[in-house]
């Protein structure tokens, strides 16, 4: 009996150097793999984000209708495309806002009427989704106005000029650069 | 439902022979992650809501899906109401967008796709620019011949130049490179500046370029 625990323990013993340099050696190995999986997930997300930023040169090009609109209210308002706000504003890695002001930290977000379409909408994860990137917004330290396609129709046209100016008005008001918390990615930005 | 995997990726996105997905565009737009607003739809009733709502399936650049359940099919845009709508469609449905979409942009679309199996771009050229005219005042101006993009990357990397990542400088659908880009490209120490205009099909090697070459984004 002792004899054998001695045997088992021996081989143990023996076996236990063994086992650490399997370890040692598998250590590295796998520090390799991992290190390996991280660099292509880092190459894929940055050449997601290339790709996203080309789309986003595509919308800034190609506005909706209710984008043009709210140019129009912007124009109407003495407010200068490039030099006061920019379109498809990147503000961080993944997140574009539709109309930014960037030196004050304020966004416009244009809605059109997808949610009055059953099909296109019928689930609620669209107005989900639109929710998830104000949060993000306002979380990034942005300030947000939400201006509906319906409230830039003919008859409210002069109430939407008004609000948006008193946004833009109270937003460059409050703003200072002490203020400002804002994240920003401003040099990646298509601007 | 036949599930599939992203590969590398956490989220999963459903896939069914012969139904599109309509996408949750904030996350599209983002980072081009192909996530599902509901559950697939038959390509059928796709279509009979595009024809009964005479919407129109846009183009849109980088539509066309690399990887994943859906690789080999595109993503195309539809305005609903000013709003934008994705939908990625499966590459054994691309056929039905001719319904859809114009025949210029179901064109483009059909060449994204090809371009897939193109990764270099083997058949198309890039062509230098006038650098006074491209920097002054934003006007293309061929330079001499066009050169093939395959010499033209092995100049880049044998020669240790920098690509700068496509971007705001996208080029207009009536040009010669139709959405393509005008690519800035330095030498290794970052002196002199070159301008190319890249097509469509070759833009994914312009971006591979620029990030194998470490280039950072352009302001």
């Amino acid at each position: 009996m002792v004899s054998r625990r001695g045997d088992a323990r021996d081989g143990e013993e023996r076996a236990r150097p063994v086992r650490t340099l399997e370890r040692e050696l598998s250590t590295p190995r796998e520090e390799l793999r991992v290190a390996a999986a991280t660099r292509r997930e880092q190459e894929r997300a940055e050449r997601s984000a290339r790709l996203a930023d080309w789309g986003a040169e595509w919308r800034r090009v190609h506005p909706t209708v209710p984008e043009q609109q709210m140019l129009g209210i912007l124009a109407s308002l003495g407010e200068r495309y490039g030099v006061d706000f920019q379109r498809e504003y990147k503000i961080a890695p993944g997140i574009y806002a539709d109309i930014a002001f960037p030196a004050q930290g304020l966004v416009i977000e244009v809605f059109g009427g997808v949610h009055t379409h059953d099909f296109f909408s019928r689930s609620g994860e669209r107005a989900a989704d639109d929710e998830r990137k104000l949060h993000l917004l306002a979380s990034l330290g942005w300030e947000v106005l939400v201006v509906t396609t319906a409230e830039m129709s003919q008859k409210r046209w002069a109430g939407a000029v008004e609000r948006v100016g008193r946004f833009l008005a109270d937003g460059r008001g409050k703003w200072s650069p002490e203020t400002s918390r804002r994240g920003g990615d401003e040099d990646a930005a298509g601007t | 439902m036949q599930q599939e995997h992203e590969p590398g990726g956490a989220e999963e996105t459903p896939r069914v022979e012969g139904h599109v997905l309509l996408l949750l565009p904030a996350s599209y737009e983002g980072s081009r992650e192909l996530r599902p607003q509901r559950a697939p739809i038959p390509v059928d009733e796709w279509l009979a809501v595009m024809h009964h709502g005479r919407y129109v399936a846009s183009w849109i650049p980088a539509g066309a899906i690399e990887e994943g359940p859906y690789q080999g099919g595109s993503v195309v845009e539809v305005d609903v109401s000013g709003d934008r709508a994705y939908v990625a469609v499966p590459p054994e449905a691309l056929d039905t967008l001719a319904e859809v979409m114009s025949a210029q942009e179901y064109q483009m679309l059909r060449e994204d796709v090809a371009a897939l199996t193109n990764p270099e771009a083997h058949g198309l050229t890039a062509t230098r620019l006038d650098r006074v005219a491209w920097e002054e005042r934003r006007e293309v101006v061929p330079q001499g011949a066009p050169l093939p993009t395959e010499a033209w990357a092995q100049i880049i990397q044998e020669q240790g130049m920098q690509v700068q990542p496509p971007g705001d400088a996208l080029l207009p659908l009536d040009s010669a490179w139709p959405a393509g880009q005008v690519v800035a490209v330095t030498d290794g120490q970052g002196k002199r500046r070159s301008y190319f205009a890249v097509p469509r099909g070759a833009v994914r090697l312009a971006i591979d370029l620029a990030m194998g070459t470490g280039a950072r984004p352009s302001g």
